[in-house]
């Protein structure tokens, strides 16, 4: 018994001790005026950082140089979700492999799915790549709710800005008619920019690229342009030799003249195909932040945008 | 004249001055109707787009329905069918009713060794650890987990085991509950699961970046690890920095707390274990831990805990163990990385226990540690190198007490995360060994394949 009031002993001063540091660190945290929000990717946060501008601060989760299906539940990112009041998600099982860790290590109970501080952006989205029948993995990481990259067409990003508007305006309902005006100069500056964008993307309509990883069927959905073949034989799984051989054969026979594909995978076999048949590889982010002109979500798609008429140029 | 004059410069000026604004106001408004152009485009693609897919499904319908109709009948009976199946998960609407994730995790080993196979045993202290020339079924993971309610989340692990002898065994591996809204950061884990010492213990082998397990874990803890019923609490405190404080209690009895009461019959070093009832509060195990982490940068993440585990032993009517620890963890990945890779982790791990043996508490001290060194070099591939120590104030004879020394490098192939192959070797020095100058040499070959969604690994 003697030893047990010992280590109880020294427990009570060490937990005296950690009580004091939190409670100061919680006050000065109680202090910020701003709605705490941290969003799983970087794009998420650009768009919440528009659409409630002064009155939140936004954190994210992945950066914009890793590929999103693949972050590591760090704990910093627990010590981030710790003090949110509102987590906003890509969803589509993207964020799978870490988004539990990081709830649950965070023991935020204010963000946990099914509360008002838990949004999943994806809500109203028009999905593609649904899978039919029945999958399993021998078919690769299929997404059995359909492809998540949906980020990639600016118009899915009124969508997104309207949930996170409407989102906001339920936590801070006096603010309800600042997020609106917000998301109207959002949506009209998506409208200013898609004819930009749609007049340089427009000489290639019905033309097709190739891909890496199929991660582009929305963007290329919206511009009109045809996806013939990605790199990776399945989804997730690494370029094999013979897969490229044919890859190589759709390429030639298609005239095909860029490879598109994200700044985080493996350039070697993108650079090889490129060797064999002068197509250009174009290597874009993303995601907000993925490169350093990907600014912001407008100039993520602006330098796709640019990137991509770049290499498809005769 | 003049003042005429004047008045039309001026009445020209303002024209002028009106008109330039006027310009201005008809380019805006250029602008906006190039919008609005836009914008009715836009709606009017999308609409166009809605109805034809709308006609289509029209068509579609009115040629399924008379199909639809004859099918009623075989679909019923279909439903019927599966009503009598089990229910995992189920479409209702368009969302899917997540009741658990299931998986089972296959581990097997292939190798062998210049050591006997009775010696083999002795090296090798795991319990699942490869024991025989030859081949081994090392694990067998059944695992089950989700959420419960709003309040809890509940994951469970049971083993299957052949031992060397082939003779099949279960084991309940883990089965706990962990709270998911308690306030002020607190968790509560309870049930029966591995105690929360260093950060090897409470991993389970097939997430092992080795074959086997370290030296220093199976004298500590025996061949299966420290888990026992019992519950801790958890607080992740409003520190700047991530730092968890871990208070535990659990049983001290039973093959899984092999420090302390173990099981009746056993021998620890030559001392002969007691049948010790639990009469008091300190006839329980107590842990404390702490765990801290630090972001070095972007790329770079440290680690670092403290353990310490308090709690009674059978070799005497009041004898105390007690078990102190130390691990850190560092790990760097680039900002630009192909799925993980390439990565660099190195994990060290030490231990010291202070056994009071027998009547007269004879002062049992060992300690040991090891050392790894994980570096992903390509996508899909890691080399590791590890290094094992362990010594005690025993006899150079006891397989368990004796200064220990193994080195361990190997290299791991994962064709995806579901799957991986490993080739390890073994470098094995040890008192207790009279042949080969007390070296051995040991290869296994490892190959896991998981079916089925298991729970995500803590960083």
């Amino acid at each position: 018994m003697r030893i047990v009031k010992g280590i109880f002993d020294k427990c009570i001063i060490i937990f005296g001790a950690l009580f004091l540091l939190s409670c100061i660190t919680g006050v000065c945290l109680a202090a910020q005026q701003k709605l705490q929000v941290l969003t799983s990717t970087a794009d998420l946060k650009s768009i919440a950082e528009f659409i409630g501008a002064d009155k939140v601060e936004v954190a994210s989760i992945a950066v914009g140089y890793q590929d999103p299906h693949f972050v590591e539940a760090k704990p910093s990112y627990m010590l981030k979700a710790r003090n949110a009041e509102l987590f906003i998600k890509i969803g589509m099982d993207l964020e799978l492999g870490w988004e539990n860790l990081i709830l649950e290590g965070a023991r935020n109970s204010k963000i946990l799915v099914g509360t008002i501080g838990h949004l999943d952006a994806s809500s109203g989205i028009e999905k593609l790549d649904v899978p039919l029948g029945s999958v399993d993995r021998s078919m690769g990481d299929i997404h059995p709710m359909g492809n998540p990259h949906y980020w990639l067409d600016p118009l899915n990003a009124k969508i997104i800005a309207e949930n996170i508007a409407v989102r906001l305006s339920l936590i801070l309902p006096q603010a309800e008619s600042y997020f609106r005006q917000n998301l109207l100069e959002f949506n009209k500056k998506i409208d200013r920019k898609m004819i930009e964008w749609k007049a340089k993307l427009g000489p290639f309509k019905g033309q097709s690229i190739a891909i890496y990883h199929r991660s582009w069927t929305y963007f290329t959905n919206r511009f009109g342009l045809n996806v013939a073949c990605s790199l990776e034989p399945k989804p997730g799984i690494p370029p094999s030799p013979g897969h490229l051989k044919q890859v190589i054969e759709i390429i030639k026979q298609k005239g095909i003249k860029a490879i598109l594909m994200e700044v985080f995978y493996d350039e070697k076999p993108a650079r090889f195909v490129a060797g064999q048949t002068g197509a250009k590889v174009v290597i874009v982010p993303n995601s907000v932040g993925g490169t350093k002109e990907a600014q912001d979500y407008f100039s993520l798609i602006d330098t796709i945008v640019e990137r991509l008429v770049l290499g498809m140029q005769p | 004249m003049k003042k005429f004059l004047v008045f039309l410069v001026i009445l020209f000026s303002v024209s002028y001055l009106y008109a330039e604004s006027n310009i201005d106001e008809v380019n805006l408004l250029k602008e906006e109707l190039k919008l609005l152009k836009y914008q009715f485009q836009e709606m009017k693609s999308g609409y166009e787009h809605k109805i034809s897919q709308l006609e289509a499904k029209i068509e579609q319908i009115t040629e399924k329905t008379s199909a639809t109709e004859a099918k009623v009948e075989q679909v019923s009976q279909v439903a019927q069918a599966s009503a009598q199946q089990p229910l995992y998960s189920a479409r209702t609407g368009s969302a899917t009713l997540k009741l658990m994730d299931i998986s089972f995790d296959s581990l097997f080993t292939v190798g062998g060794s210049t050591a006997s196979e009775s010696e083999i045993d002795k090296l090798q202290g795991g319990g699942h650890d490869p024991k025989k020339r030859g081949f081994t079924t090392q694990n067998l993971e059944f695992s089950l987990l989700g959420a419960v309610d709003p309040y809890f989340n509940a994951e469970s692990h049971l083993i299957f085991q052949v031992d060397k002898d082939g003779e099949s065994k279960i084991e309940v591996e883990e089965v706990f509950l962990t709270t998911q809204s308690l306030p002020y950061g607190l968790q509560i884990k309870a049930g029966h699961f591995f105690t929360e010492f260093g950060r090897l213990n409470p991993i389970h082998p097939h997430a092992w970046a080795f074959v086997d397990q370290p030296v220093i874990n199976s004298r500590m803890f025996g061949g299966d690890g420290l888990r026992t019923p019992g519950a801790r609490l958890s607080w992740l405190t409003a520190l700047p920095w991530y730092s968890e404080v871990l208070l535990g209690a659990q049983n001290a009895n039973g093959e899984t707390a092999f420090s302390f009461l173990n099981k009746p019959g056993e021998s620890f070093s030559g001392y002969t274990v007691l049948s010790r009832k639990v009469r008091k509060m300190s006839d329980l195990l107590y842990l404390t831990r702490s765990l801290n982490s630090f972001s070095l940068n972007d790329e770079t993440t440290l680690n670092l805990g403290a353990s310490a585990l308090f709690g009674p032993n059978a070799t005497g009517v009041d004898n105390r163990t007690n078990i102190y620890g130390t691990d850190i963890y560092l790990k760097w990945k680039p900002r630009i990385n192909d799925h993980g890779f390439p990565f660099v982790a190195s994990q060290t791990e030490f231990m010291k226990r202070k056994f009071e043996a027998g009547e007269l508490k004879d002062n049992l001290e060992d300690y040991g540690l090891y050392t790894q060194l994980l570096w992903g070099f390509k996508r899909g591939w890691v080399a590791g190198l590890r290094y094992d120590f362990a010594d005690g104030n025993g006899l150079s004879t006891d397989y368990l007490r004796d200064r220990r020394q193994r080195i361990s490098p190997n290299l791991t192939w994962y064709p995806t995360e579901f799957s991986k192959i490993r080739l390890q070797y073994n470098y094995d020095k040890a008192q207790h060994i009279d042949d080969n100058n007390g070296d051995e040499h040991s290869i296994w070959l490892q190959y896991e394949f998981m079916l089925g969604a298991h729970p995500k690994h803590k960083f």
